[in-house]
């Protein structure tokens, strides 16, 4: 359980790669989204892929999960991004590696009631 | 019940005094203005604007009648650059609210929506939904409305407007914005990385109160 106010807030990008497109993907992700995206505030924590090999003929899956301290910070990175809409073009220049795509917000467990205590 | 809810930029130099009154001597000359309130918007966090103004009427008709008369000088008013800048206006009549209590004053909350014309039917419906949801979860929450607009004129096309009523600033400005409902769920729909984005422009602000606008 964290500190109210500093509990950990994770970004999961969960992308479906184009059929034997995910190392390309990600490699991209890495060199364009990444720096940008630490430039924010953001944290890397996590980059996992299902399954643990490259396919050619199919899909893999990446998830590329983030972090900040507390709903504050958030906030702020969400107006740093705003603010600073450059990296839309990643998505847009991404667009054909990707079959579909989602980010979720999510928390350790433990963090709920105190995340929701505001 | 229709209302029409209007955010007013006024111009440099205006007489918002001067402006006020005759604005509001508009909606009280006329039998078919229910009720007329319009205030300053609060100088705290980003409120678009420098008025708000709430007016309604028993159904649309009645809208429309007033438009038609003494609203004509209420537009003449508002289309007077030297008077007012900018007008955000939107027509509705009545979406789906929910009530915790009856405020008799406290802050006063909208935020016109312009969702994209693409959007699926679905989306917009689960959109809605967790909208509204929204003051099922978060406590400062007190009363709550979302709607779609009929009408609507200003910035961007307006295609929904969302109401809340708090009981002070720190209900908006904290609670509501640091409530996980708020930045770990609705906010995808806003969100331009997010794949469920459909909120293209927003335009929010906020007043005291002492009328409830529910």
């Amino acid at each position: 359980m964290s500190e109210t106010g500093q509990e950990t807030i994770y970004y999961l990008d969960h992308l479906v790669a184009q059929p034997g497109r995910a190392e390309e993907l990600l490699r991209f992700y890495m060199s364009d989204y990444a720096p940008q995206a630490k430039g924010r505030g953001l944290t890397l924590v996590h980059r996992w892929v299902t399954p643990p090999l490259w396919l050619k003929e199919q899909s893999n899956e990446l998830f590329v999960i983030w972090s900040v301290q507390g709903a504050q910070a958030w906030w702020d990175v969400t107006r740093h991004r705003r603010a600073d809409p450059s990296f839309l073009g990643f998505w847009a220049e991404a667009q054909p590696m990707i079959v579909s795509r989602r980010r979720l917000f999510l928390s350790h467990v433990d963090d709920v009631d105190s995340l929701n205590h505001v | 019940m229709y209302r029409i809810t209007k955010v007013l930029s006024l111009s440099e130099g205006t007489d918002a005094a001067a402006l006020i009154h005759d604005l509001a001597a508009t909606a009280g000359n006329s039998r078919q203005v229910l009720g007329s309130a319009l205030a300053p918007t609060l100088p705290e966090g980003r409120a678009t604007g420098d008025y708000i103004w709430r007016l309604h009427f028993a159904n649309e008709a009645g809208a429309r009648v007033w438009a038609a008369e003494d609203g004509l000088e209420a537009n003449a008013i508002m289309n007077n650059p030297a008077r007012v800048r900018q007008v955000d206006s939107v027509g509705y009549a009545g979406g789906r609210a929910g009530s915790k209590e009856t405020l008799a004053r406290g802050v006063y909350r909208l935020l016109l929506l312009s969702l994209d014309e693409a959007a699926s039917t679905a989306d917009v419906a689960q959109f809605e939904y967790e909208t509204y949801e929204m003051g099922l979860y978060i406590p400062s929450i007190i009363q709550w409305r979302i709607s779609r607009v009929s009408e609507d004129s200003g910035t961007a096309p307006w295609t929904h407007i969302w109401e809340q009523e708090y009981r002070d600033l720190d209900g908006l400005l904290k609670t509501y914005m640091l409530h996980p409902h708020h930045w770990g769920w609705i906010n995808r729909w806003y969100d331009p990385e997010c794949a469920e984005h459909i909120v293209h422009n927003v335009c929010q602000s906020f007043c005291l109160f002492d009328n409830s606008a529910f």
